[in-house]
């Protein structure tokens, strides 16, 4: 079984995590059921809008892959391949062998407790003073921090942590000092196996991402308590600057955002964190992937300090960081990572870039056209098939565009009448997030995500609209329209049809409708 | 196979208490013709079953849908009441003796031709009688008054409805596409 740990930190971590969740929906080829992938979400940011979004996606995920395959590997002890939702996405205490947990938790969670916890409470700054030789230290932080008032843009002693660092990479760099001594650090080390894979998944402008990615890979890469895990393979996705942020306005300051982001700054941070990890990082991680976006081809986004208001669209570098994930799991051709380590070193370290072609003439975004047959591979053909299974089960299933005859042969033979709001087809409403006539569910959602990234990334039309058929999927592709000569392969009584065929001697399981669909529209997507 | 007619109304009567019960008896009774016209309405109602759902069914999503299955429905009652109506009634080809027109003509002369042989004695007026009746007998059919081929092929495609509907519940289950066909309402 392959297992890859996964650490998101700050809200760049977690925005990637949920990218990612919903290109493991899709079905990642070699990445199935037996593959393990543990997400570890790093934010002192206690109520970050970001990190909930994620951590929902994750939990709907895992309820999902539950319902559908764990029943199935504990009594027949198959892998699944080509399912949707078949890679298992699971948390640490789900794994700990000593100490096992039902819980899906997904969050490492900081003694963050009360109302308020200062940066000056989490170093014990006041109890140094009066204590010798302690007032020397005392006086250092003194005059590295500044102690205005919690409520002031410049407060660094008296940020309140419950909203995280605030991108101030040196208040993270401390609060994440002693990090191997944490006891979630020490569950990871301890159920870390020879084999085992980690990720970290951080940006390098901000606050906890630039602070706590160094901390991870120091901490596994210095201690010697665990062999197997300092001779870990290692791969990042290090974020540089991505969006721009506008000024801070009233409705800012009402949620009690004091102006402490300076997002012109991003770029001078970047580069200084840059010149760090050259001769650090870039030493110790296996694979390091740099991703990013030009300064005129960045978003704006509305000021937000962080808290349960900071909920950031879905933004296409994201959708690329989570892309490189894949990209050192899988390894298509065997040379974006290296495992062969020196003293506890990588001993072909590999420093990775992405690019893909600018939008067509006359567009603005960017579509499936644009990407190169690895990228194809690796994700996209799987994430087209997701998406022309949710539009398939919402419109046609789900009845959205039309009625499916409740006599179909497959819709009896998995009894279908009573059971498509119920059970694992109601969590996957909910993931999908739609609802008829463009009501939603939530905010986390597929085709939630999928609008939010179409302002760069416009893959695939995911609503009927007038333009199209009453009956088929021809315009699944938002870069053309699949072509018809004889018969229409996108028609839904074909796809009825495909799928009936599919599943006629059986079994009759969930996991068996969903691989049948998913099975009948690769064939049909594929010869188009 | 009379037995599977005699409940119709009038049937019964037809062979105990009517005018012509000699012919009728023969008819509906000694000649075979209840078997034929059912084992024609079976073999009618089977053949449009299998085709339906083992051919139809199997190979086409198109055709598996209720509105086919009711269409193909009435068609094989359709055929069956008219091949049952033609099989009962007959024809007026006099070498080709069939139907119940001729049958009863058959039987009738094959009576007088009986009589005359067995009985050296038989009474001009005795033939008279058999004549008479046979020819009241014609004239009520050449008058349109006999029901008895309507009302067998009434008969006749009753069963095959019932035979039909029963069979479709059973066979629709192996099928790839008919599995809910016929999706009636009420169901």
């Amino acid at each position: 079984m392959e297992r890859l740990f996964l650490f998101a930190i700050g809200g760049t971590g977690a925005r990637v995590v949920r990218s990612l969740t919903m290109m493991l929906a899709s079905g990642i080829r070699p990445l199935g059921s037996d593959t393990q992938i543990i997400p570890i979400i790093i934010d002192h940011d206690a109520s970050n809008g970001d990190k909930s979004r994620a951590l929902n996606a994750l939990e709907s995920y895992s309820n999902i892959h539950s319902k559908l395959y764990n029943d199935a590997i504990t009594t027949h002890a198959s892998k699944f391949e080509d399912h949707f939702f078949m890679t298992n996405l699971t948390s640490l205490s789900t794994i700990d062998t000593h100490k096992p947990s039902c819980t899906t938790d997904f969050e490492w969670r900081f003694n963050v407790t009360g109302d308020k916890r200062t940066f000056a409470q989490e170093i014990g700054y006041s109890s140094m003073a009066g204590t010798s030789p302690m007032t020397l230290t005392h006086d250092l932080i003194e005059s590295l921090y500044d102690d205005s008032p919690y409520n002031s843009a410049d407060a660094e002693l008296e940020l309140d942590l419950h909203k995280g660092f605030k991108g101030n990479p040196n208040i993270g760099t401390v609060v994440f000092h002693n990090l191997r001594k944490d006891s979630r650090f020490i569950q990871f080390a301890k159920n870390f196996k020879a084999g085992d894979k980690v990720f970290i998944i951080s940006s390098i402008f901000g606050g906890t991402g630039s602070a706590g990615f160094p901390a991870i890979v120091n901490a596994i890469r210095e201690d010697a308590s665990y062999p197997n895990l300092q001779n870990a393979q290692i791969g990042a996705a290090v974020v540089l600057p991505y969006f721009k942020l506008q000024p801070m306005n009233q409705t800012a300051i009402e949620h009690g955002d004091t102006g402490a982001i300076h997002a012109e700054a991003f770029n001078s941070k970047a580069k200084e964190a840059l010149g760090a990890y050259k001769e650090s990082m870039n030493q110790l991680v296996n694979s390091i992937y740099y991703i990013g976006q030009p300064d005129n081809d960045r978003q704006t986004y509305n000021y937000n300090e962080g808290s349960q208001f900071q909920e950031n669209p879905a933004n296409i570098v994201e959708f690329i960081a989570a892309s490189a994930v894949l990209d050192f799991i899988v390894n298509q051709d065997g040379t974006h990572s290296d495992p062969t380590m020196l003293d506890h070193k990588p001993k072909n370290p590999k420093a990775l870039e992405f690019a893909s072609d600018k939008p067509r003439p006359g567009k603005s975004s960017l579509d499936l056209t644009c990407f190169d047959p690895s990228m194809h591979n690796l994700l996209l053909t799987h994430l087209s098939l997701f998406a022309a299974f949710a539009r398939f089960y919402r419109e046609v299933l789900k009845g959205d565009r039309r009625e499916i005859a409740k006599g179909e042969t497959f819709y009896l033979n998995f009894m279908l009448k009573d059971r498509l709001t119920k059970g694992v087809y109601a969590d996957i409403d909910k993931f999908l997030c739609e609802k008829p006539r463009g009501e939603k569910f939530n905010n986390w959602g597929f085709y939630q995500w999928m609008d939010e990234l179409s302002k760069e990334l416009k893959l695939y039309n995911l609503r009927h609209s007038s333009a199209d058929s009453k009956d088929d999927l021809r315009r699944i592709y938002a870069h053309k329209v699949i072509a018809v000569t004889g018969s229409n392969p996108m028609k839904d009584s074909e796809m009825i049809s495909a799928i009936n065929k599919e599943t006629k001697n059986g079994p009759y399981t969930d996991a068996d409708l969903l691989k049948a669909i998913r099975t009948v529209l690769n064939k049909k997507l594929s010869t188009i | 196979m009379f037995e599977l007619f005699e409940w119709f109304p009038g049937m019964s009567d037809r062979i105990n208490d009517s005018e012509f019960r000699e012919y009728y008896y023969d008819f509906l009774v000694e000649s075979g013709i209840c078997g034929t016209v059912f084992l024609w309405a079976m073999i009618i109602t089977f053949t449009t079953l299998i085709v339906f759902y083992l051919v139809g069914c199997n190979l086409s999503h198109r055709v598996a849908n209720t509105f086919v299955w009711l269409g193909v429905l009435a068609a094989t009652c359709l055929s069956v009441f008219t091949t049952t109506y033609t099989l009962v009634q007959g024809t007026d080809d006099e070498n080709d003796p069939r139907g119940v027109y001729l049958s009863a003509l058959d039987s009738d002369t094959g009576t007088l031709s009986r009589l005359k042989q067995d009985c050296e004695n038989i009474s001009s007026e005795q033939i008279d009688l058999i004549s008479d009746t046979c020819n009241r007998y014609l004239a009520q059919f050449d008058n349109k008054e006999e029901t008895l081929p309507i009302e067998m092929a009434i008969i006749c495609t009753l069963y095959s409805f019932i035979v039909f509907v029963v069979l479709s519940f059973i066979l629709r289950r192996f099928t790839i596409h008919g599995k809910g066909v016929p999706n009636l309402p009420f169901m």
